[in-house]
């Protein structure tokens, strides 16, 4: 065993062996992996095998993808056979609500290349003539899919990864990790020590145990997943010997189960509720090759529709049940990136499609660690998108709900309940009774819209307009003609200060600072690529003290970035105010009115102009005022200490009524953006994208000095962008708007994908936000685009259609 | 004429067998149980008789904790027509196993009763024969084959000499060796359709058996670890390590 390596990856699966052998790839070739007793042994040998390329997320479907495509090639390479059998997937439906989806989802497979086709059911019946398609409305398939054998493919990544000079322990205990005073690691075994660069931990049913030795707390916690074998079964058999295909993977998605032949029998795997987290507290020491009791009762109702769909399934011997574990996290999607807090230790764990994902984790981590930046937009695995409110009781909630909805349908305004209602902002009770309906962001309550008198207080999900649609509207309604009020508690918020602030911030971002005490700038953070990692509102408080506000969803991400960046000379204090200070926003013509109802200061024009901030009063608690907002009317954001956030609330109810005041929700908030053209982080921006094609020229100074992705900005665009953020108005919509993803067409060529869109209920059209090809991007061009399956005429209209000349934000 | 199968609950064979740390046993918690496999030749050899017509019901019994309900479920999923399960708390020994089946043998008046031939877990292969003592019943153990004639049975029997066939007169304890079947798989229809059949719950207080053991457990602990093996150079090599270090020849 090496006693030094540049690389040491903790875990033998699938997705360690991944990483291997892309490090090794990328041409690190002093990479080793150690793993406590047999490669495939956790839970990679009792995986399914399944390469599903179907995910809603951009980020995770672009991982699917490269690692299908990945695997088909590995045998060539390394000669060793992965039994990928590549025999389709289909995914029936047999609602409306489930055929939406489909076309969603195929808008998201075709922006990033992933062939789906849609089936009617007597297709379906050609392709699988042992399933009943009684109720079946229709299907999509997934011809290049299917599935392969997991133990095959990690020893064939295995023998890829030493080929390439990476060597692997087997037998190898990891006891202790420590980092040592110049930042490098040593990795302590049962075997002796090695010292090393980085550290992955990809230790699967053991991750939270290898956190805690470096004192993080990962999100990972595993659920009970349990497949049934059957024996074979004459048809079958009588199928193979007539050298027919295989009938594929069937997926019957309203009942939540895959089924797929398996040596002339069947196999189904359910999803279903009640499916208990397991490893609680990590497995034993001695775990290796382990399974659970198999509970078959949990699984009746699926295995009566299993039956029922597919009659032979019930006519044969269970031969064998897999109960195993499958590690989830709370959103369900892995998390793979670098660890927040600490230097050169990355994550590629919690994956509960860990085959299909392996390929690509291993992929990005290894351009992530070598390059120091991955390629694709990560956002959707990155670890840091989750907080410290993941506690281990919520994660078993949340795991096990995760599991309970790996099929059923993912609706766009969709919001689940377990682990709720968790971190309230004060006023979520004043808001709850004035009918607030409400979503979870980063572990905060967060009101999406606001039920009237005589509405029911509950969500209704769609792909298309909805229940809330009109309430909303009127929401809309009320900020541009009289004025709303918005919580935003869930803010991230920090303090950046000391001799040392104002160059660690100037560095971070590409516009200039906020030069005089009071003033207020949007700023943008590019990763080393010169890609849109982040955006930033800072506010200069004083000489040397800066207040920087981002997205609640992205609070440890940002404050990680910024933290990973500080000197260590001390000269730069930073400061975590999420948690102590809440933010109320009032926007609308009527704000100013009311402010100087509520406060004593001057809100004048002249006194109080736009991207500024003062100290003020309202009512009688102290608040930090700041003159902007992200729905593009006159407004301000009200910052302040959370112990006067009800009463601020409370003043501005009272005397509000006067002006029409009502509180207004996210979803209000994201047609009022469209309308503005005003972008977020993760959809328009991302680091797939420079500043530029984001549109965000006034907020990039290439001459400033240098910060960080200036250069690789500067060569991005001597090379010449892909892609323009444009506008777009979508015409004879009647009841579904865009809903990002969407592929954006000239003619029959794919030439760009919506970002987001909504209904603007100010310019009363249908908005939405989109990059395209640049040579389509004037306005004027006229294009074509999908929603849920028809195609619209889309024109490229004057960005912020609503106020283009910013009047009413300035009056 | 009834049959009564004994099943027990045991670790699953697949399962690599942990000891506790504090060395009082084995670990069975978050552990995968099945039933005894030649249990499973036993319940297939029952439903077997039963479907040449020559019984007309299989009694699946099975004496431990709650869960050992979960064994018996699999023998009616199997076929057995219903369960009989003596709730004990703790292992149960041979011995007192065998008064149990007594109990209820009595109470049944099956004409056969069958074991598996050994269990997994503790290797006893007891349980048979003390339970035809008891009886005063014939005994045909490490059965490779059962044929039934109008009023005996004919058992093949794997012997270290070969194959011993011994006929016994009803009523009969046999106990079944891996080779006289192959078990079928339970269908899932099957399956569900066994949660409705009946178990009559007894405990062995309400049989009138004392379980507590009569053998005192010192310690368990794990078999001691292979070495590992070392290349020899040639065969002088190996005949010398054989002799002095192994000390074998």
């Amino acid at each position: 065993m090496k006693s030094k390596a540049k690389v040491v990856i903790v875990g033998g699966g699938v997705v360690g062996v991944s990483t291997l052998y892309h490090l090794a790839k990328k041409g690190w070739s002093d990479v080793v992996l150690v793993e406590r007793k047999e490669l495939t042994s956790g839970s990679t040998w009792h995986a399914a095998g399944l390469l599903p390329l179907f995910n809603m997320s951009y980020s995770v479907g672009q991982l699917h993808k490269y690692a299908v495509d990945f695997y088909k090639t590995l045998e060539e390479e390394t000669g060793q056979n992965v039994g990928f059998s590549v025999v389709s997937n289909i995914r029936l439906a047999t609602t409306q609500d489930r055929m939406d989806e489909y076309y969603q989802y195929a808008g998201v497979a075709k922006t990033i290349g992933v062939e789906v086709k849609f089936l009617t059911p007597e297709q379906v019946k050609d392709i699988w003539p042992l399933c009943n398609t009684d109720g079946l409305i229709g299907a999509i398939q997934h011809p290049e899919d299917g599935y392969i054998q997991p133990a095959d493919l990690t020893q064939a990544l295995a023998k890829g990864a030493r080929d390439k000079g990476a060597e692997i322990y087997r037998n190898t205990n990891v006891v202790g990790i420590k980092q040592n005073n110049d930042e490098t690691w040593t990795v302590e075994t049962d075997k002796g020590e090695i010292a090393c660069e980085h550290i992955v931990s990809c230790s699967g049913n053991f991750a939270r145990q290898t956190g805690k030795m470096v004192g993080l707390d990962l999100p990972v916690i595993p659920v009970e997943h349990q497949y049934i074998v059957t024996e074979p079964h004459p048809e079958i058999q009588k199928r193979k010997e007539q050298g027919l295909p295989e009938m594929g993977v069937l997926r019957d998605s309203d009942s939540s189960w895959y089924m797929r032949e398996e040596a002339g029998g069947l196999i189904l795997g359910p999803y279903e509720k009640d499916a208990p987290a397991c490893y609680v507290d990590g497995p034993s020491k001695d775990s290796e090759f382990e399974l659970f009791q198999e509970d078959l009762d949990r699984l009746e109702s699926h295995i009566e529709s299993a039956i029922q769909r597919v009659p032979i399934f019930g006519e044969v011997g269970v031969k064998k049940v897999y109960n195993g574990a499958i590690c989830y996290t709370p959103d369900g999607s892995p998390i793979v990136g670098p660890a927040w807090g600490l230097k050169n230790f990355w994550i590629n764990e919690g994956h509960s499609f860990g085959i299909t994902a392996a390929g690509g984790a291993g992929w990005q981590l290894g351009e992530w660690m070598v390059d120091g930046e991955p390629t694709i937009d990560m956002m959707g695995v990155d670890p840091r998108r989750f907080g410290d409110y993941v506690t281990k009781s919520f994660l078993i909630q949340k795991n096990e709900e995760a599991y309970a909805n790996v099929f059923t349908i993912h609706y766009p305004d969709e919001e689940r309940e377990a682990g709720r209602p968790l971190r309230q902002a004060p006023c979520y009770d004043r808001l709850k009774d004035l009918g607030a309906v409400f979503g979870q962001k980063f572990g905060w309550e967060r009101a999406n819209w606001f039920a009237p008198k005589g509405v029911e207080q509950i969500d209704d999900w769609s792909f298309r307009r909805s229940k809330w649609f009109e309430h909303v509207g009127n929401e809309c309604k009320n900020v541009q003609e009289n004025v709303g009020l918005l919580d935003m508690t869930a803010f991230a918020k920090c303090r950046i200060s000391g001799p040392g602030a104002e160059r660690l911030l100037d560095n971070l971002v590409a516009n200039k600072l906020p030069k005089k005490n009071g003033r207020v700038n949007l700023c943008h953070a590019l990763n080393k690529n010169g890609g849109v990692l982040s955006e930033y509102t800072i506010a200069k408080e004083s000489n040397d003290s800066y207040y920087i506000v981002s997205a609640g969803a992205f609070q440890r991400l940002d404050h990680d970035w910024i933290q990973q960046w500080m000197p260590k000379d001390r000269s730069v204090k930073f400061e975590n105010l999420t948690n102590s200070i809440g933010v109320l926003v009032l926007a609308g013509p009527k704000a100013r009115d009311l402010m100087s109802k509520v406060s004593s200061a001057d809100f004048s024009n002249e006194n109080f102009p736009w991207l500024s901030s003062q100290k003020i009063d309202v009512g009688l608690a102290p608040t930090i005022a700041m003159r902007m907002n992200f729905v593009g009317e006159l407004g301000w954001e009200l910052h302040h200490s959370i112990e006067y956030q009800n009463h601020i609330f409370d003043r501005l109810m009272e005397v509000g009524k006067e002006f029409k005041l009502k509180p207004f929700g996210i979803r209000a908030m994201d047609s009022l953006r469209i309308e503005k053209t005003y972008k977020l982080i993760g959809t328009e921006m991302s680091i797939e994208y420079s500043p530029f094609e984001s549109s965000l020229d006034r907020f990039v100074h290439l001459n400033k000095g240098n910060f960080i992705g200036r250069d690789a900005l500067v060569q991005w665009q001597q090379k010449g962008f892909q892609n323009k953020l444009v506008t777009l108005e979508v015409k004879e919509v009647k009841d579904a708007d865009t809903l990002g993803n969407n592929p954006i067409y000239k003619g029959d060529k794919v030439i760009g994908r919506a970002t987001g869109g909504n209904y603007g209920f100010r310019v009363e059209k249908s908005l939405a936000i989109g990059m395209v090809q640049p040579d389509y991007a004037a306005v004027g061009s006229k294009l074509t685009m999908d929603i849920l399956g028809t195609t619209y005429d889309v024109e490229v209209i004057q960005d912020s259609p609503y106020d283009p000349d910013n009047n009413f934000i300035r009056a | 004429m009834k049959i009564l199968v004994a099943v027990k609950r045991v670790i699953d064979y697949n399962v690599q067998i942990r000891v506790k740390s504090d060395s009082t046993g084995v670990e069975t918690e978050n552990v995968k149980m099945s039933m005894n496999p030649p249990d499973e030749n036993a319940v297939e050899e029952a439903l077997r008789i039963k479907e040449s017509g020559k019984a007309e019901e299989v009694i699946a019994i099975s004496i431990g904790e709650e869960k050992a309900q979960e064994t018996i479920r699999t023998a009616l999923a199997m076929g057995a027509d219903r369960g009989i399960h003596v709730k004990a708390t703790h292992d149960v020994e041979p011995l007192a196993v065998a008064k149990i089946l007594q109990k209820i043998v009595e109470k049944e008046k099956p004409q056969i009763v069958l074991l598996g031939k050994q269990a997994i877990d503790d290797d006893s292969n007891q349980t048979g024969q003390m339970l035809s003592a008891l009886l005063g019943w014939a005994q045909g153990t490490f059965a490779s084959k059962i044929e039934l004639e109008a009023s005996a049975a004919i058992i093949t029997r794997e012997i270290d000499e070969g194959l011993e066939k011994v006929k016994l007169p009803f009523p009969i304890v046999a106990t079944c060796d891996l080779r006289l079947n192959e078990p079928r798989y339970a269908s899932l229809p099957n399956i569900m359709k066994a949660k409705k059949k009946p178990i009559d719950n007894y405990t062995s207080d309400e049989l009138g058996i004392d379980v507590s053991p009569r053998v005192r457990q010192l310690k368990v602990t794990e078999p001691p670890k292979r070495e590992k093996g070392v290349m020899v150079a040639d065969v002088a090599e190996l005949v010398q390590k054989l002799k002095h270090e192994a000390k074998v020849i």
